[in-house]
């Protein structure tokens, strides 16, 4: 094959372009109906998957109150190294790669109790059992039972007077 | 500010709104909620305003609640719901910002003026050497760094982390206009982080108003995700750290609202070795300490290790309550204690979980708060020397003196009554001797004899030949050189103490019931219970526990293996410090070889003497403090470095403790203990019924009189005392004393006050034990008890109560 050869086929192959695409055209329009298919098939199977995820009941949820003491003064380090811990600790909800962000966010909550403002943080419980031992250094965080005298249960004592 | 009410002993907090979810109650129909879903206005790249940390932004959101009731349901809360991005998600979202910038770099700025004018002067200056020109490449690759930094905004490398938000206000009030009044509010006090980028209500803009979250479109969705946590964000949400940290913290100290509920105070959390009590036998209870997943437990400590334990704090703050605990425990667990219990409160108390026929015969009830003349009362006589030896009498007289010296703050100063009181109790020990010698305790002197041997020379005179010769000489010789003011400062501590009727039967008797000695080696359970007012009962608590110290050192005699372990509650520590320098903790150090613990309580360690402040903390086993003033505290913290703030003792809650003690592993760092009531721990061991037949008991065990026929004998003993010994045959002036001459023939071993004739007829009522023995050797048991003495059998009366 010489150049000019090489040059005639070229020739062929531009002037016949309009063939071309609209062979590609005819391809295409005739196979579009299962492209989409699969494509809105795939994109419905995982939403589904998440949907199916999201909704399932929402994970056990627990408040930690932050009650800083009146020397508490952080730097605004301190503070963002308490978001990475948020960060991390929400890493702890799940370890499926597809679970749904709907369920599993950290609440940063203010409220008034008596008139008095207070700062929790609520979450999914094993978020906050991470999150619980990585406070600020003057701020005690203490569980919010959400029933509360129900954490401590009658004692039952056993004196040696009464064994004996 | 407000402290953080106990997280148990607060009401119950739900979590979410109880007016919500609860529709049976009236009230919660007529509540109005107000609803606010907050977005950033402007695409995410856009940074809020970075507000700063002084002063604290949350001060405005503190302001905007200070009036909320609560009392009529109203509430506020401003949710900021989290989801961290994922680092890849950022980088790609990096990306994309960065090709749309390079695709149109006017974007942002449209024409960038600044470039053009710097081209133009460059032009103008003409061409001045290579400098201009080197620098131009450095000046377009800082302005290549400029543009990527405006185009990626906050997201720029280094913002981690990223959060997506969701932010919700929802405000609740009885009147729908008051509710959106505090919606204002609260939404006002987020204005701050208005900058490139704000935060903007969410709905539909339907030209000239706006869909709030109110709105019945939004509504159900927005409580489903206020109440449940769920999270649906908007499209622009992504936040990073920096810019919402105002929002991730707790209210700082430059927050000036004072309505801020703060902690008390960061305390350690309790040591993971540290055991939880359920009545063991080898444990002391010590209150509910925090388990390390939340809730709380009992916690007690290892007997075995606790020697000595200081219980700090403001009176009414359950320092007596606490003790109350741990005596209960003791008692039922077998252990002997005295209860030093002033107005009695902890006995009437403690009385009821005590009535058991268990615990019948080793129950002793000393009750000095009641005039009435009609009651039984123990008695003691410190100067009796019924039951004791002569070697003793040294050590009687020095504890007695020092007890009165330490309750009326006698120093250096006061020599001169000191020395006057000595030689007054001195004497009235060998008097006390003699006659219990002749066989005749029923007559020895009291307390309220020193009266008499320094105002009634009559009959001083007639019992001086009965005395030591230095004694003798005393009397004779140095006493009339005194002058007369140092008498009545002696006398006076003798008229305040028969100023009460209950003490003057108590101390009135020849005899003595109460013999915290016996009470040691028996395991009895004494409960002494002084009037609790001014001079007299200092002084009768000071008595009373010198009396215990020397006891204590007493027990040198026993081996160290059969010494029982006797605890020692005794509050107002400082009222018998002060005595001389040091001597306090010369002897709580000395007392813990001979197994007495004393769990001293007082409020203020300051008032103690630095030597046995510094005595006593050198070998505390347990501290613990309640709310204390702030010197006090700073005292407490001191000893624990860094680890408790004094401020947070300072805050401490009532029936609130800090505490540390020691454990295998040494002194442990403090930890919050919350005290335990008797009530909730012993409500198994409640016996009201029980506590008449106690009372009988008690009356056995430390056979009772009443007041009025101690008193009547009382008045009589001057007389009687005098007429007996007048009877006695004078002892030779320079030999040795009555009773003196067996020690001294048969040396350390013999029988120190072995049984005389007249001594047979010594019916003694409370021992069953061994006499003391100071500084000699020990007695033979075979000499040790008559023949005709009964010794009350501690199991004698076991059925009283059944």
């Amino acid at each position: 094959m010489n150049t000019t050869e090489l040059i005639d086929g070229v020739i062929d192959f531009v002037g016949d372009i309009p063939g071309h695409v609209k062979q590609l055209a005819d391809w295409t329009l005739s196979n579009a109906w299962w492209v989409a298919l699969a494509a809105t098939g795939t994109g419905g199977v995982i939403a589904m998957a998440r949907w199916a995820v999201s909704r399932g009941p929402m994970p056990q949820r627990t408040a930690l109150e932050l009650l800083p003491t009146t020397d508490f003064d952080p730097k605004p380090e301190e503070i963002v190294r308490f978001g990475h811990q948020m960060a991390r600790a929400h890493k702890s909800v799940s370890r499926w790669l597809i679970s749904s962000s709907r369920t599993g966010a950290l609440r940063v909550r203010f409220t008034c109790f008596d008139g008095s403002l207070s700062m929790r943080v609520e979450g999914p419980d094993r978020a906050m059992s991470v999150l619980r031992h990585q406070g600020y250094a003057q701020v005690e965080m203490r569980p919010v039972e959400a029933d509360g005298r129900a954490a401590r249960e009658r004692p039952q004592i056993r004196l040696g007077s009464q064994t004996s | 500010m407000t402290i953080a009410p106990d997280p148990t002993a607060a009401p119950p907090v739900n979590l979410t709104k109880p007016e919500a979810d609860d529709p049976g109650q009236p009230a919660a129909q007529e509540m109005h909620y107000a609803r606010a879903e907050l977005a950033l206005a402007l695409p995410d790249q856009l940074a809020l305003r970075e507000v700063p940390l002084t002063p604290d932004p949350l001060e405005a959101l503190a302001n905007a609640v200070a009036d909320i009731r609560e009392d009529l349901g109203e509430s506020a809360d401003v949710v900021l719901d989290l989801l961290p991005i994922a680092p890849t998600r950022v980088s790609s979202r990096r990306r994309r910002l960065l090709a749309q910038a390079r695709r149109n770099p006017a974007d942002r700025f449209g024409f960038d003026l600044s470039a053009v004018m710097s081209e133009i002067a460059t032009e103008m200056k003409g061409n001045q050497g290579d400098g201009a020109r080197q620098r131009s490449p450095q000046a377009q690759r800082a302005h290549g760094a400029t543009d990527t930094k405006a185009a990626l905004g906050k997201l720029a490398p280094g913002a981690e982390p990223v959060f997506s938000m969701q932010l919700l206000v929802r405000t609740c009030a009885r009147d729908e206009y008051r509710a959106r009044m505090i919606l204002d509010q609260v939404l006002a006090a987020l204005e701050p982080w208005s900058g490139e980028n704000h935060l903007r209500p969410v709905g539909l803009h339907l030209g000239v108003t706006r869909l709030r979250a109110d709105h019945w479109i939004y509504r159900s969705k927005f409580d489903r995700r206020f109440e449940t946590g769920l999270f649906v964000p908007r499209r622009h949400s992504w936040v990073t750290a920096q810019e919402i940290a105002g929002l991730l913290k707790p209210p700082t100290k430059h927050n000036m609202a004072p309505n801020i509920t703060r902690s008390g105070g960061v305390v350690p959390p309790p040591p993971a070795a540290l055991p939880t009590w359920t009545g063991q036998h080898g444990l002391l209870p010590l209150g509910w300490v925090a388990k390390s997943g939340g809730g709380e437990r009992l916690a007690g400590v290892p007997l075995r290790y606790l020697l000595f334990a200081l219980f700090l704090g403001k009176s009414g703050f359950g320092k007596t309550e606490m003790s109350l605990v741990q005596a209960i425990a003791l008692a039922h667990n077998g252990f002997g204690m005295l209860f030093l219990d002033p107005h009695g409160d902890g006995w009437i108390r403690a009385r009821p979980y005590l009535a058991h026929k268990e615990l019948a015969d080793r129950i002793w009830e000393i009750d000095l708060t009641s005039p009435e003349l009609d009651k039984m009362v123990g008695s003691w006589n410190p100067l009796s020397m019924e039951r004791r030896r002569e070697a003793e009498i040294p050590d009687i007289v020095q504890y007695i003196v020092t007890g009165f010296a330490a309750a009326v703050g006698w120093n250096d100063a006061s020599a001169r009554a000191k020395t006057i009181l000595t030689r007054a109790v001195e004497s009235l020990v060998h008097l006390s001797w003699q006659v219990c010698q002749a066989g005749r305790p029923d007559l020895a002197p009291t307390v309220f004899q020193i009266r008499t041997i320094l105002t009634d020379p009559v009959w001083r005179t007639g019992v001086l030949p009965y005395l030591p010769k230095d004694v003798r000489d005393f009397w004779e010789q140095t006493f009339p050189g005194y002058s007369k003011e140092a008498i009545p400062i002696v006398i006076g501590i003798i008229e305040r103490l028969s100023s009460s009727n209950a003490i003057k039967a108590f101390l009135g008797s020849s005899r003595s019931t109460y013999d915290i000695r016996h009470a040691m080696d028996t395991g009895k359970i004494v409960f002494v219970c002084p009037a609790g007012t001014g001079d007299v009962d200092r002084i009768i608590s000071s008595l009373l526990i010198y009396d215990l110290f020397r006891a204590g050192l007493s027990r040198r005699d026993t081996p160290p293996d059969q010494r029982r372990d006797f605890y020692s509650f005794i509050d107002e520590l400082t009222s018998v410090d002060g005595a001389s320098k040091g001597t306090l903790a010369q002897i709580t150090e000395q007392l813990r070889k001979y197994n007495v613990k004393l769990l001293a309580m007082t409020q203020m360690a300051q008032r103690l003497s630095p030597t046995t402040r510094q005595g006593l903390l050198q070998n505390l086993s347990i501290l613990s403090t309640t709310a204390s003033d702030i010197d006090e505290a700073t005292l407490v913290t001191r000893r624990w470095g860094k680890k408790v703030a004094p401020d947070t003792i300072v805050q401490l809650n009532r029936y609130n403790y800090v505490m540390s003690v020691t454990l295998d592993g040494g002194t442990t760092d403090p930890f919050r203990v919350r005290g335990a009531s008797v009530e909730d721990l012993y409500g198994d061991y409640y016996r009201p019924q029980n506590e008449e037949r106690l009372a009988r008991a008690i009356d056995e065990n430390l056979q009772r009189r009443t007041v009025r026929d101690i008193l009547t004998d009382l008045r009589r003993l001057d007389s009687r005392l005098r007429a007996f010994i007048l009877t006695l045959p004078v002892p030779p002036d320079d030999g040795p004393t009555i009773g003196d001459a067996p020690c001294d023939d048969e040396g350390p071993h013999g029988p120190a006050d072995g049984p005389g004739p007249a001594v047979a007829a010594a019916k003694p009522r409370v021992h069953d034990s061994e006499g003391t023995v100071i500084s000699g050797g020990r007695p033979d048991p075979e000499d040790e008890t008559p023949d005709n003495v009964h010794p009350i059998n501690p199991h004698q009366n076991q059925s009283r109560l059944g």
